[in-house]
């Protein structure tokens, strides 16, 4: 009956000392407690902990005193049986007891062996790590991995699944204005929002963006745009666009280097710059880039230089006729030249603007003024549109005091027919002719008040006591008499004829062929702030302000120059358009359309204040 | 002449003493960023592109240009600390240049965006560069403030002796407490069993009154004296005292530790975030040119 207790330590250095002792007695015990037989210094371990019973000559049981189970070859258990010889392996707390029998010592051998130590594991940490953050944070490295990762998944593959997915797919006008549906991946891509006319193209990066690593090429704008005029000959304007400064053909050279060809829409039109940016109005620097010295570079040029409203722009050049009739001759002519135009017709504006004379008069006593004189809208009546007037008619505009009544018949006033003088001539024939002689009265209340009405009265006098109809045909291209009230008279080819011709009258409707002026604008100015007609006296005259007068309210762009009465900043587009349109076409109706386009900041400009 | 060799004297009993990277060779490279900035802010206000500045007008690609060499030459600090071999310039200098120039990119960056910004992946790159800026302003900042608080709370003791001080401690913990019920063996073995260095990055970072298992064992043992001999009584109380400073201190050392590393662990990863979404954006210029 006895126990070979062999204890198993390990010293600093490494080495294994085994103490063995040998205890004769049936019972041994297992505790913490010093007095204990196998004292296990593990403070999970009791006091006393379990008890090892010897049975037989190789058999004995293990059983836990406190209640407290021990693990037995992996289980866990409060007693066992165990035989020596077969041998078995008890773990209490961090303590391996191995029961062996032992043949030599004829003995129960109990190997007792510390497996866990103290204090635990700080060991088996690297110390050197042990004070950082490795093992408490999650790791740097797997953060930086992963962070890339979705950002180059969600930045670069998305948007360029998205590229691919909806590349090659032209899509139409009206399928662009429609909008796509979805979110796009590209869309992250976008530099900001688009502007207010392209909003629709927001989610459809691929509508301009048609080719990858291409720069948006004019074929992309044209889809929709497909009527836009170009701004001069392709030539000139490579020409004239080409940089002459170090700096600009530097510029051009890297730009040409990176795949962005110059002269491109995009280049005036810039995108992506936010919902308020006017696109279409694009900056006076765009112009002046070119116009600014166009006579060096382009020496043919007939266009004067020019870079800003206020401190450098030529004078204006209307066109000014040169040759009325039915084919008309313009010429462009500088208004410092002071040019005169021969419309064909005698129309002093000072008589009929005349607040006191006998046109005033009988102005009121037509009715048509209630005081002073005629005022220009009694004559000018504005377009449709508003920006520009209606032609000048003898029947609209004229004809009320000029009337060309000359005779009454059977209750009825004839009246000659305007712009036909075969025509005029025979129907005085057919008056006296056909009349037999009929006594003709001059009409009544007005004679000799209009003009029209003194001629008819004239005719009537001439012809009822026996005058011919031949008199009364001369009286009425005389000098005095009705039609060279307004008009210039040659013939007769010989003495007796009546072939009698009258100047071809052109009344031109607008000047300006490239530029543009909008009537509405400046409703709050009086017709004369601008138009110099109440001093007038003579038809020939070219009353269109020039550029001095424009520059009474308007700067340049940045505020160039000095303004005297309001300070309206003023940029090319404010009256020029870029595109070349047809030239005829290019009236104030037409311009209405562009407008909408067009349209400087409001902010900058008094266009919608009237 | 006499302010001159003052100068000097200075300069040298600053190398002597301390020269801090942020002041390195009398704040060369605070001097070289601010010129750098000057300048720059100078030419974008006498430039007028149209239709307004931002990042595709010539100065912009000029900016984001030097910008995207700046933080990639920024990010190689992480590559230049790791070799030992000093080079041309120390680590020192490296250090200062890396502070001050990243400083400088706030100026380039946003002059570069034209102060446009949107829900796209050009802001979230600026974003994420303002990220790394501000992480690396809190680190500049604790590398200025804590090593000093780090020394003195540590006082004499290295990090070695703080750890091989806990587990003396420990073991005489452990046998003291040999003699004693489950009960309070149970309290001893928990004050043990219980890790300094556990409780994650929260424990780590947390400040304030400390409680743990040796604070409770040092609690229950009082409640438990009858059944403690007195002797061992007496001295566990005086070892778990100990224990408990020592806890202490190595946790407010601990805490130091943690905040002098943590914006390491925002800088790097965003760093390289940043560089991701910097490809992503000069991709998407280029892609959508």
């Amino acid at each position: 009956m006895s126990f070979l207790i062999h204890a198993v330590s390990v010293s600093a250095t490494g080495r294994e000392i085994r103490r063995s002792r040998r205890l004769e007695d049936a019972r041994i015990t297992v505790g913490r407690d010093p007095a204990s037989d196998i004292v296990l210094t593990d403070l999970e371990v009791t006091l006393n902990h379990a008890e090892l019973i010897q049975t037989g000559p190789h058999r004995l049981i293990v059983r836990a005193v406190a209640g407290i189970p021990f693990t037995i070859d992996g289980r866990s258990t409060l007693e066992s049986e165990v035989d020596a010889r077969a041998g078995t392996e008890i773990r209490i707390a961090g303590f391996r007891l191995e029961i062996a029998w032992d043949e030599a010592e004829s003995a129960i051998g109990v190997t007792v062996e510390r497996y866990g130590l103290p204090g635990g594991g700080d060991e088996e940490r690297d110390e050197r790590q042990l004070f950082t953050l490795v093992g408490v944070a999650p790791s740097r490295r797997l953060l930086a991995w992963a962070g890339a990762l979705i950002v180059l998944l969600a930045f670069v593959a998305w948007p360029i699944a998205s590229y691919m997915a909806a590349s090659g797919k032209k899509l139409t006008s009206e399928q662009m204005m429609a909008g796509a549906a979805g979110f796009h991946g590209d869309r992250s891509w976008s530099a900001g929002p688009l502007s207010a006319a392209h909003a629709s193209l927001q989610n459809n990066c691929t509508a301009c963006h048609t080719k990858a690593f291409v720069s948006v090429r004019d074929d992309s704008c044209k889809t929709c745009h497909a009527s836009v005029h170009d701004h001069a000959d392709p030539e000139k304007l490579r020409v004239a666009l080409a940089p002459d400064t170090i700096g600009g053909k530097l510029s051009l050279a890297v730009a040409h280097a990176f795949n962005r060809p110059a002269g491109r829409c995009v280049d005036c039109h810039t995108e992506h710059k936010g919902q308020a940016m006017q696109i279409a109005a694009p900056n006076q620097k765009f112009c002046a880039d070119c116009h600014s010295d166009l006579k060096a570079k382009l020496p043919e040029t007939a266009l004067g230089d020019t870079k800003d409203f206020g401190t450098a722009h030529p004078q204006f050049r209307p066109a000014i006729l040169i040759q009325p009739g039915a084919n008309p001759v313009f010429r462009r002519t500088s208004l410092d030249a002071h040019p005169r135009q021969e419309t064909g017709l005698l129309f002093p504006h000072d008589l009929h603007l005349s607040a006191t004379n006998g046109v005033a008069r009988m102005a009121q006593a037509l009715g048509q003024v209630k005081q002073g004189g005629l005022e220009c809208a009694g004559c000018h009546t504005p377009d449709p549109s508003g920006a520009g007037f209606q032609p000048v008619t003898m029947e609209k505009d004229c004809q009320s005091c000029h009337s060309l009544a000359f005779g009454r018949r059977d209750g009825q006033v004839r009246t000659l027919r305007h712009g036909d003088v075969a025509q005029a001539i025979a129907q005085v024939r057919d008056f006296y002719g056909a009349g037999g002689g009929t006594s003709v009265q001059p009409l009544e209340g007005y004679a000799r008040k209009r003009p029209g009405d003194f001629a008819a009265a004239q005719l009537a006098s001439l012809a009822a006591p026996g005058g011919s109809t031949g008199q009364a045909i001369r009286a009425l291209f005389a000098p005095n008499g009705t039609c060279a009230d307004c008009h210039r008279i040659t013939g007769p080819s010989r003495a007796g004829a009546v072939d009698y011709k009258i100047a071809p009258v052109t009344l031109p409707d607008h000047f300006y062929v490239n530029g543009w002026f909008d009537h509405r604008a400046h409703a709050t100015e009086s017709c004369a702030s601008c138009h110099n007609a109440p001093k007038s006296n003579d038809a020939r005259e070219v009353l269109i302000p020039g550029i001095a007068t424009c520059r009474n309210c308007h700067v340049g762009e940045n505020g160039g120059g000095i303004a005297k009465k309001a300070q309206v900043a003023s940029n090319c587009a404010m009256c020029h358009v870029y595109h070349k349109d047809d030239r005829r076409g290019a009236t104030a109706a037409q311009r209405q359309e562009k407008r909408k386009f067009a349209q400087p900041s409001p902010a900058a400009s008094v266009r919608d204040s009237g | 002449m006499a302010t001159r060799s003052d100068r000097k004297q200075v300069r040298r009993s600053g190398a002597v003493l301390h020269d801090s990277f942020l002041r390195h060779r009398n704040w060369r490279w605070a001097k070289i960023a601010s010129l750098l900035c000057l300048v720059l802010i100078l030419i974008y206000a006498f430039d007028n592109p149209i239709p307004r500045p931002e990042g595709d007008t010539v100065y912009g690609y000029t900016l984001g240009t030097i910008g995207f060499g700046l933080i990639l030459w920024l990010t190689a600090l992480g590559i230049r600390k790791r070799r030992m071999s000093p080079g041309v310039w120390s680590l020192k200098a490296w250090t200062s240049a890396h502070v001050w120039l990243g400083l400088s990119l706030v100026v380039i960056g946003t002059l570069h965006t034209g102060f446009h910004f949107g829900w796209n992946v050009h802001t979230l790159a600026y974003a994420l560069m303002m990220l790394v800026i501000l992480s690396g302003l809190f680190g500049v900042a604790v590398y200025a403030s804590l090593p000093s608080r780090l020394s003195e709370n540590r006082g004499e003791l290295t990090e070695t002796q703080m750890l091989e001080g806990l587990r003396a401690i420990d073991r005489q913990l452990h046998s003291a407490a040999q003699p004693l019920n489950a009960r309070a063996a149970g309290v001893i073995q928990a004050s043990l069993d219980e890790d300094a260095f556990g409780g994650g990055l929260r424990a780590r970072l947390r400040s304030g009154k400390l409680d743990n298992a040796t604070t409770r064992a040092e609690h229950d043992l009082r409640t438990m004296a009858g059944e403690i001999p007195a002797d061992a009584l007496a001295r566990l109380l005086s070892l778990l005292s100990q224990k408990h400073g020592l806890v202490a201190q190595l946790q407010r050392h601990l805490r130091l530790r943690a905040i002098l590393e943590i914006w390491l662990y925002v800088h790097v990863p965003s760093t390289i975030a940043l560089i991701a979404a910097l490809i992503a954006h000069v991709v998407s210029v280029f892609f959508y040119w």
